[in-house]
């Protein structure tokens, strides 16, 4: 199989990635923070090396402020109901994905919060004047992605945290798609609160993520439960993590996140970018001299930035049906709505969704020419 | 010898200690409290060694809080 479909999850993974995830079952088995054995506080202090592996990668400076989650998803529902308030208000982009948009259009069905998405401009300054056109003085948050998930097109996140905090709200970044290829510094670029997950880009596996909190502001934490301290108190403990991390951790895939993370840092992610960027690039040029395939956007254009990441379709077929005869060649993509709506109505691609194509920095010539084989013989059937 | 038993909120706040404390050379033990149990439940404590550093600022500059401090024997 030629494996496209990166931003969902990476694959494959890396071999320390692998290994760790066998080392937590057979060396660091114990319960991290509950018993006082050693094997106990052996595993705490491997998920506690991972809390510093996440906060020195992401420059955030505080290893308690690293919250391990399940996946992005969970970190953007801990953040946006954990700052929720009635009568609040948020703003977010017109490319965000369902784990943005559906926890804030409950929060809107129950009465609590409004919620406006803004146009992602042609400009970053047409962007930063939408935001700050849509901001209330009962406005709590932006909650913005790095970069879309469909179309790969980048938010200026930089640029919001200085409009959120000139405002008084917080800026909440949704690192999906970013977190690994892009660099992001939790105090130079000023933001408060990032949701990634451990899966895609930093090389860990499924049924991880990360919140990172750099602001004052105490969440309100969405789970409640046991956290191995002060478990007298009926209420849950006022300090980060365990405030906001119940129940048992999954010990095996933060092990194998911080190995994914180290496996970053030693490529580099400029690297990674680059080497994933020319891939896509490479296959976007050759897509475009391709006759009845519809392309949405343009990688190399000057004034627009972008993730490694093309969303295409062939004329007259659905993406799903364009998914499947890949499929069927032996190549992986994703179709359809990738669970983001609001960015297909955007690029008005509702109805067809898209395929999309992401490399990682596995992906090599063969892979790209396997593709490109591939979408040619579909296209030209038509 | 002297050792200081110092009780911080969460199994995280003792890990953190032992790491900053660890770059100052100090070879700290984690422990499990037993004596506050009944009042706030489990917690976790690090122990440190004899030491002319002013161990508590250093805490306090990293973000670590103490929530009790005591010197044994």
């Amino acid at each position: 199989m030629t494996y496209f479909d990166n931003a969902a999850t990476t694959f494959p993974k890396p071999r320390a990635v692998t290994h760790a995830m066998a080392q937590a079952v057979l060396r660091y088995g114990a319960n991290p923070g509950r018993a006082g054995h050693r094997m106990a506080y052996e595993t705490a202090e491997r998920v506690y090396a991972a809390r510093e592996a996440v906060s020195d990668f992401f420059a955030l400076g505080k290893p308690e402020s690293v919250i391990f989650t399940k996946n992005c998803t969970e970190s953007l529902n801990t953040v946006i109901f954990g700052l929720a308030r009635r009568g609040g208000h948020f703003v977010c982009s017109d490319l965000e994905h369902n784990a943005v948009v559906r926890p804030l259009e409950a929060l809107r069905r129950k009465g609590e919060c409004t919620w406006t998405a803004v146009h992602i401009g042609e400009t970053d300054e047409e962007t930063l004047a939408n935001f700050e056109n849509a901001l209330r003085k009962e406005t709590v948050a932006i909650v913005c992605t790095g970069a879309s998930n469909v179309f790969g097109k980048r938010a200026p996140l930089k640029g919001l945290a200085d409009l959120a905090h000139r405002n008084g709200v917080l800026l909440i970044a949704d690192a999906a798609q970013t977190a690994g290829i892009l660099p992001i510094s939790m105090q130079k670029d000023g933001i408060d609160f990032l949701c990634a997950p451990g899966h895609k880009g930093l090389y860990g596996v499924m049924g991880t993520g990360i919140l990172l909190c750099n602001s004052e502001r105490a969440l309100e934490p969405l789970t409640y439960g046991g956290t191995g301290t002060l478990s007298v108190q009926l209420t849950q403990p006022k300090d980060y993590p365990e405030r906001l991390e119940s129940g048992t951790l999954n010990v095996p895939g933060i092990l194998a996140l911080e190995k994914g993370i180290r496996f970053v840092q030693s490529k580099g992610s400029k690297q990674i970018y680059a080497h994933e960027m020319h891939t896509v690039k490479k296959i976007q040029e050759a897509l475009r001299q391709m006759s009845n395939v519809l392309l949405y956007t343009n990688l190399s254009e000057q004034s627009q930035s972008y993730v490694p990441l093309v969303s295409f379709n062939i004329r007259g077929l659905h993406s799903e049906e364009t998914a499947a005869q890949l499929s069927e060649a032996g190549i992986a993509v994703r179709a359809g709505l990738h669970c983001a709506p609001l960015a297909h109505k955007t690029y008005g691609t509702q109805e067809m969704g898209t395929v999309r194509i992401c490399p990682s920095v596995f992906t090599n010539e063969k892979d790209v020419n396997s593709l490109l084989n591939s979408v040619f013989k579909i296209a030209k059937a038509i | 010898m002297k050792k200081m038993r110092i009780k911080v909120g969460s199994v995280t706040y003792a890990m953190k200690a032992k790491a900053v404390l660890q770059r100052y050379g100090l070879r700290v033990q984690i422990i499990k409290t037993a004596k506050s149990m009944k009042n706030e439940g489990c917690g976790y404590a690090v122990i440190v060694p004899e030491t002319d550093l002013n161990v508590a600022e250093i805490l306090r500059r990293e973000g670590v809080s103490a929530l009790e401090m005591k010197w044994e024997t």
